[in-house]
């Protein structure tokens, strides 16, 4: 566990910040191209798209290793020790499960995915590879942290509030720190 | 019957069961597939890329980082600290301010509950201080903070453009006078509240004190003017609004105010990128439910039987306007909006209803959801935040749901409100 949290999650990290910057630099760039140049980039809206695809699903992982996937699990986090941990498991085998079927599935429709794309000329199959890749990933990250996910220990929405708030506090204390000063 | 079970009773079980969106979806779409229509499972795929694969949704990532950027550079304190300075002299100027300073929070970033967090943060113990009820004050922040989704550039809109393809354009220019309408209609009721209960906090208007913090407020309040600005004069798309924002607000927090470094930033990329799978993931496996429920037929289906009901478009309304808060209460914005709109579009249609007004009329449904009780998202961050105990909040919220659904209702039946801009503009 501590390997993946030392040395690949920081990796992905790395490649998904780097990927939001350059696309940012990308738009400006194709806007700047266009009005002032007269030259937009043409292949810059479908590689962002592309880029947008393997931000969202690389990203899972990242979201998957939190536990903070969206839910609405204010209700079920009241339910006593015995039945929450049935809900939890059930909850963990689905999404293996479903996980396993989009891994499998994916590898019969990329076999059919031989051309490239219309503009960029990029490889459609490497494009859609990263959908089951991620699902390879993210199957991993629950495994990993399957004690976590059985006893529902990750972040859910009631952690996300209580992280806002102690946000909220860290900028109180700089605030007032900064006044002092 | 199946399909009833599959994909409308058991996503409502996983849903209370506290399963993530994502797998509810994914889970009645692919028994769907499976055991009920016989379709080639290699659609999960087609479906889960196509989906995100869409220049529309590219705004997203740069909207919540632009966002982002803006929230922790120092900006809110001074849109506060502006807007304090023009509203100071009018009674209620604090709660007006709160008003004011989400309306244009807002049209930065697009969130709720991180308006509520750097609005609240820094106006909650003022309005105590100067004697605003607790429940009063929690229940204007938790309802207040709800306009940034409304005014664009919005997040539910961008996605309702995707989902039910639309402009976003047209959607982000017919947000305005709505959201701007909302903001109004609560100044108004803050305005005889704090007549009534003889609240006097106001400062002296002062043009030296306007006109210093409009200068320090200059740079941020540029950012609203060059998304909108950009986008209404047709100069940029609302994706490339969104790219340029981001590096506007970059040169503004690292160079211009210096609140923010290097190390800042990227924490602050991280966490967009991070936030943007955790919503745009859904995206994904609402397209494939949703479009299992367009072959299987139900849009039809819902068309044919309110045809056969005879019910007049403002019923159909009214209907689909209690639906959709009823669905607000329990589910999230992004999820409501992704599953719902391709289902309700041809409902709308043969009603004669305005897709574009539609849109803004569910963005209005679904933010209010953000601070209806029991699981509006606003409501806990209020709770957490300020430590307001839910038995005060509940009944402080009860006064700014009525303005609300009276402004929702202004906004269904005068379709004007939302298009006449378009028009104008569009």
């Amino acid at each position: 566990m501590e390997a993946v949290r030392r040395y690949i999650l920081p990796v992905v990290r790395l490649f998904l910040g780097t990927l939001l910057i350059a696309s940012v630099f990308l738009i400006v760039a194709n806007a700047v191209g266009r009005y002032v140049f007269l030259a937009p980039i043409i292949w810059a809206e479908e590689v962002l798209g592309y880029v947008l695809v393997w931000a969202v699903y690389l990203g899972g992982v990242l979201v998957t290793w939190d536990g903070g996937h969206l839910k609405m699990d204010l209700l079920s986090r009241t339910l006593p020790g015995v039945s929450r941990t049935i809900v939890n498991c059930l909850s963990v085998f689905i999404f293996v499960l479903i996980g396993l079927l989009i891994v499998y599935q994916s590898w019969f429709a990329i076999a059919e995915l031989t051309h490239v794309s219309l503009v960029a000329e990029v490889p459609m199959n490497i494009m859609h590879g990263i959908i089951p890749a991620s699902f390879v990933f993210i199957i991993a990250c629950i495994l990993i942290r399957l004690r976590d996910y059985l006893a529902g220990t990750l972040e859910s929405e009631a952690d996300q509030v209580e992280a806002l708030r102690e946000a909220a506090a860290a900028s109180e204390r700089a605030a007032k720190l900064s006044g002092k000063s | 019957m199946e399909m009833f079970l599959v994909m409308g009773v058991l996503p409502i079980i996983l849903l209370i069961l506290g399963f993530p969106i994502f797998v509810i979806l994914m889970v009645s779409s692919v028994i769907t597939i499976l055991f009920i229509m016989d379709l080639p499972l290699t659609m999960v795929q087609i479906e889960l890329f196509g989906s995100v694969d869409n220049y529309k949704l590219i705004a997203v990532p740069f909207f919540i980082f632009a966002g982002a950027i803006m929230a922790q550079g120092g900006i809110s304190q001074r849109l506060v600290e502006w807007v304090v300075s023009l509203m100071g002299a009018i009674r209620g100027s604090i709660a007006l301010t709160t008003v004011g300073a989400c309306t244009i929070f807002g049209a930065i970033s697009g969130s709720s509950p991180a308006t509520v967090a750097a609005i609240g943060g820094m106006l909650f113990p003022s309005l105590r201080e100067k004697g605003y009820p607790e429940k009063f004050a929690s229940g204007l922040l938790a309802s207040s903070g709800a306009i940034a989704g409304i005014i664009p550039p919005s997040i539910a809109m961008i996605l309702y453009g995707a989902a039910a393809e639309e402009s976003v354009r047209h959607l982000f220019i017919a947000g305005v006078l709505p959201g701007l309408f909302i903001a109004f209609c609560m100044g108004v009721y803050i305005y005889f509240y704090a007549r009534k209960r003889n609240i006097r906090e106001g400062t002296k208007f002062e043009v030296k004190r306007v006109a210093r913090t409009t200068k320090a407020g200059g740079w941020a309040l540029g950012t609203p003017l060059i998304i909108l600005g950009g986008i209404y004069a047709g100069i940029f798309s609302p994706t490339e609004a969104a790219g340029v924002s981001c590096l506007y607000a970059v040169i503004v927090a690292m160079w211009v105010y210096r609140d923010m470094n290097l190390t800042g930033l990227w924490k602050v990329t991280i966490e967009s990128v991070y936030l943007t799978a955790q919503v745009l993931i859904i995206v994904g496996a609402a397209t494939l439910f949703s479009r299992l429920l367009t072959i299987a037929g139900v849009p039809q289906e819902m068309v044919s039987w309110i045809q056969n009901l005879g019910l007049q478009p403002w019923m159909v309304l009214l209907i689909i306007n209690i639906f959709l808060l009823a669905v607000g209460c329990v589910l999230d914005p992004a999820s409501a909006i992704l599953v719902l709109a391709p289902i309700l579009k041809p409902v709308i249609l043969a009603a004669g209803i305005d897709p574009i007004h539609f849109g803004i009329i569910m963005t209005v449904n679904v933010s209010i959801g953000m601070f209806t009780p029991p699981f509006g998202l606003n409501i806990f961050v209020t709770q957490a935040l300020f430590r307001v105990p839910l038995s005060s909040l509940y009944p402080g919220l009860v006064p700014f749901i009525i303005i609300n659904l009276i402004a929702l209702g202004v906004i269904s039946y005068w379709p004007d409100l939302s298009l006449v801009l378009v028009r104008l503009l569009g």
